[in-house]
């Protein structure tokens, strides 16, 4: 297993890692030829929480590239990201030509080399020469200890959510941030609370969240502006052709039936789970939400290049039935 | 008056409160030690693994008065021929030393605003005849720019001077370790490293790491040098339950402002040396020293500046072995003077190298001289007691037996005591328990000191020259050591209270001590 990448900017790495930010703690990095994988998930229970998929371009973050391993060439590591993040700070502040990152099964704990002969536990080491004011070259190493996924029952838990039976898509505006605002006020009140996404494409495209509290009130709060929704033509694809036919801007042939009420689509999730990815919606230059009939996704690119995607998935709750109440 | 010194210089002042605020971490206790030629501020933790030392030179005062003449013998020492020689200070350098409460001080200098205030002063009154208020007190008083003069007490407890001696004794070796090394052309075994090094560069380095890291390791090898700090890893069923980074600098030795770890010899292999210790105490070392160079900078104080950047703003540090202690100076202004020591890690796989090669001379004495000493409390039994002795001697059963006496005396259980001095009606102005200022704690009641009334002062001094070199000698059983505490203080109260009274007064008091005296006595003797 070997893991050799240099870059000399850190930009796009350090924003995509700073949106994942408040989501986790750890995240796994998972490296591969082509792209670089950033995922945060539960470990526990994959499907109930938001789980967030970062893809980047590996070639246009990192000027080197060295990874082989048994496994096609994959490396998959839990790291803490808080750490990770610290570090791409302290080089951004350096005057430094260039940040290496490596593999090492050495310990971080800076003893004399013990090896623990545990054999997932080892520490991605990055550093880089930085000259100081009084021009004295010193070189820094941070050696942040990581967790080799490399078992099977790790993998299992790491698959990239399939999108079945998409039912809507849209391209959310760069202004739509404001809704997340409006809705933060509505956090206080119950922790698990619940919100109701309501998306349909008569009246031109309408996208609402409905907030109820049993007994105490029932605000909807909608997006007034025009949306292009769509209605996929396949019941299932995958994200490329998703986010190429959104925009495309893809005039939609459908002749819509104002009318038609099973033209309305919902889905109940939790407003903590919709409400943590206000940041990524903010910062992201392209935002599509996908309604299928048990998710929820959004569907972001960091700048206007397809570098770096986002996705951001939201398993939706089964509307209650009158037994469980 | 016996002590007073004034600050006057707002950056003076700032560095004092940063001063007192640096020791206040290490220790619930900051020792004094008062001589003519400076005033030493010190700290050694609970664990006895890490000391600093702050020296103020007069200089550094705007006025500094010192007079030992009729000074109170608690808390006074002078040094010893030995010590003077190895110092190579003046015969007449009398040292008065005490502890005070940390907390105390570090309410009162805390978020100083020095900019405000035109001066603070502090005033000891060590003198015999002072009067029994202003003893033991230290006295500080501080007048702000809008003319309130502000006026503070706090009481003090004196104790031994305890010179920590690594720094002498590791100067010495660097010295006849350089001369060796240039005299015989191969390093010298067990050697004193050196170095010099820019504070900037781990400041920086210290800024960088996480603020949960414990652990520091200083790392010498293949001609470059390397600072790591650490956290020992914590794993619980192949998770992490502590999740440590480590982050390391790496420089070249030439980097370095000065060091002996480069001299390669021909055909030697490059030196290799690792130390590993605390970080806590270190960076607030790197604190300190840190912001004593920017209070200066922000003062505007073009002269020191200049200095300052000749020096290229470095401190030095001298270390040995693992196990050893590792010591930090730095003189960046030319007032003070601050000195870290700290204990380092063994490593486990060199340890059984080191005991061999310690063994061929007394380790104990080896180690005795680098340990960091607790505070010894000073306490003097006045040799003019007129009341107890006599009635002392005439309760004995064996009159014939007077030499017993002190002993007997000192080893009294305690209860008896506090009976007998409520007997009395004196004491009008006692003075200040200092063992209220430190609580029992253990570094105090391990060395708790005492003074024998017969015993002549030669013999005195000899003796407690003697206990300050082997601390480990058996003190009293622990029951016995309050009643010690209160004995001792007994005596002293009772001393003062009479001195200015007459010895008629004195001897009424006779009576009134005698059947408490008489119903005790002979159930204490062993």
């Amino acid at each position: 297993m070997k893991l050799k990448l240099r870059t000399q900017n850190t930009e796009t790495l350090k924003s995509t890692l700073s949106l994942v930010n408040p989501l986790r703690k750890f995240i796994v990095l998972r490296f591969c030829p082509e792209k670089l994988y950033i995922i945060s998930v539960n470990g526990q229970s994959v499907t109930q929480e938001p789980q967030v998929w970062c893809n980047l371009k590996i070639s246009s973050i990192f000027d080197q590239i060295e990874i082989s391993s048994l496994r096609d060439d994959t490396i998959s590591l839990e790291i803490n990201l808080e750490l990770l993040l610290q570090t791409l700070r302290n080089f951004d502040r350096a005057n430094s030509d260039g940040l290496n990152i490596r593999l090492q099964r050495k310990d971080s704990s800076g003893g004399s080399g013990t090896n623990t002969g545990n054999g997932r536990t080892a520490s991605l080491a990055l550093f880089y020469a930085n000259v100081n004011a009084n021009s004295n070259t010193i070189n820094h190493t941070f050696r942040i200890p990581v967790k080799i996924l490399k078992n099977t029952h790790d993998m299992m838990l790491l698959k990239e959510p399939e999108l079945n039976d998409v039912q809507l898509i849209m391209k959310l505006p760069n202004e739509f941030v404001s809704i997340y605002k409006r809705m933060d006020k509505f956090k206080k009140t119950t922790n698990n609370e619940i919100i109701t996404i309501k998306a349909s494409r008569r009246q031109s495209g309408f996208l609402g969240f409905v907030l109820e509290e049993e007994g105490k009130y029932r605000v909807t709060i909608s997006w007034n502006d025009k949306l292009n929704v769509q209605r996929p033509n396949l019941a299932s694809m995958d994200g490329e052709s998703l986010r190429m036919s959104v925009l495309r801007n893809t005039t939609n042939s459908d002749v819509v039936d104002d009318n038609d009420e099973s033209e309305d689509k919902e889905i109940t999730v939790r407003l903590k789970d919709w409400q943590m990815a206000s940041k990524i919606v903010a910062s992201c230059k392209t935002v599509v939400l996908v309604i299928t009939s048990r998710d929820c996704i959004l569907h972001c690119l960091l700048d206007d290049s397809d570098d770096v995607e986002i996705i951001y998935y939201i398993s939706g709750i089964r509307i209650r039935n009158p037994i469980d109440y | 008056m016996s002590f007073v010194g004034v600050l006057d210089s707002n950056s003076h002042k700032t560095m004092w409160s940063r001063a007192v605020m640096s020791l206040a971490a290490i220790s619930d206790h900051i020792k004094f030690i008062i001589t003519k030629q400076s005033l030493s501020l010190s700290a050694v933790n609970s664990a006895k693994t890490s000391h600093g030392e702050i020296i103020f030179n007069r200089s550094f005062f705007h006025d500094y008065y010192v007079d030992f003449s009729d000074i109170l013998p608690e808390g006074y020492g002078q040094e010893t021929d030995e010590q003077l020689n190895n110092d190579g200070v003046d015969s007449d350098s009398g040292s008065y030393s005490f502890l005070i409460n940390s907390k105390h001080l570090a309410t009162l200098f805390k978020n100083l605003d020095a900019n405000n205030l035109d001066y603070i002063c502090f005033k000891i009154y060590w003198s015999v005849s002072a009067p029994e208020t202003m003893k033991y007190k230290f006295l500080i008083e501080i007048k702000t720019k809008k003319l309130i003069i502000k006026k503070y007490q706090t009481n003090y407890q004196p104790v031994f001077r305890n010179k920590v001696k690594v720094a002498q004794i590791y100067r010495q070796e660097l010295q006849s370790t350089q001369e060796q090394e240039e005299n015989t052309g191969s390093i010298v075994e067990n050697r004193i490293n050196h170095i010099s090094i820019e504070h900037i560069i781990p400041k920086q380095f210290l800024d960088m790491i996480p603020a949960t890291t414990e652990d520091f390791k200083i790392d010498v090898k293949n001609e470059k040098i390397s600072f790591s700090g650490y956290t020992k890893q914590v794993l619980k069923d192949r998770e992490y339950l502590k999740q440590p980074m480590s982050v390391t600098i790496t420089l070249n030795l030439d980097e370095l402002v000065s060091t002996n770890l480069s001299q390669l010899m021909s055909g030697e292999e490059p030196m290799k040396k690792c130390i590993n210790y605390r970080l806590k105490d270190f960076r607030n070392f790197l604190n300190l020293i840190g912001s004593f160079s920017s209070t200066s900078v922000s003062e505007g104080d073009e002269y020191i500046n200049l200095n300052k950047i000749d020096s290229g703003e470095s401190f030095e540090i001298l270390f040995k072995n693992p196990g050893d202690p590792v010591l930090f100076e730095s003189q960046n202004n030319p007032h003070v003077f601050i000195q870290f020591i700290q204990l380092t890690a063994k490593d486990e796989n060199t340890d059984a190298e080191t005991t061999n090669r310690v063994s061929t001379e007394d380790p104990r004495k080896a180690k005795m001289a680098l340990s960091l000493l607790g505070h010894t409390i000073h306490r003097i039994e006045r040799v003019e007691e007129p009341v107890s002795r006599p009635i002392a001697v005439s309760q004995l059963p064996a009159p014939s037996q007077p030499l017993n006496i002190p002993r007997l005396h000192s080893n009294r259980p305690s209860g008896r005591l506090p009976d007998t001095r409520t007997s009395v009606v004196v004491p009008i102005h006692r003075t200040p328990e200092p063992s209220q200022n430190i609580p029992s704690s253990m570094e105090v009641e391990d060395f708790v000191t005492y003074r024998k009334e017969s015993t002549p002062p030669s013999a005195r001094r000899k003796r407690r020259l003697q206990e300050m070199s082997e601390p480990s000698r058996p003190t009293p059983r622990k029951n016995q050591k309050s009643a010690v505490a209160d004995d001792t203080d007994y005596s002293d109260t009772d001393d003062e209270t009479n001195r200015n009274e007459n010895q008629n007064q004195a001897s009424e008091k006779e009576i009134s001590y005698g059947p408490t005296q008489l119903n005790n006595r002979p159930k204490s003797i062993f």
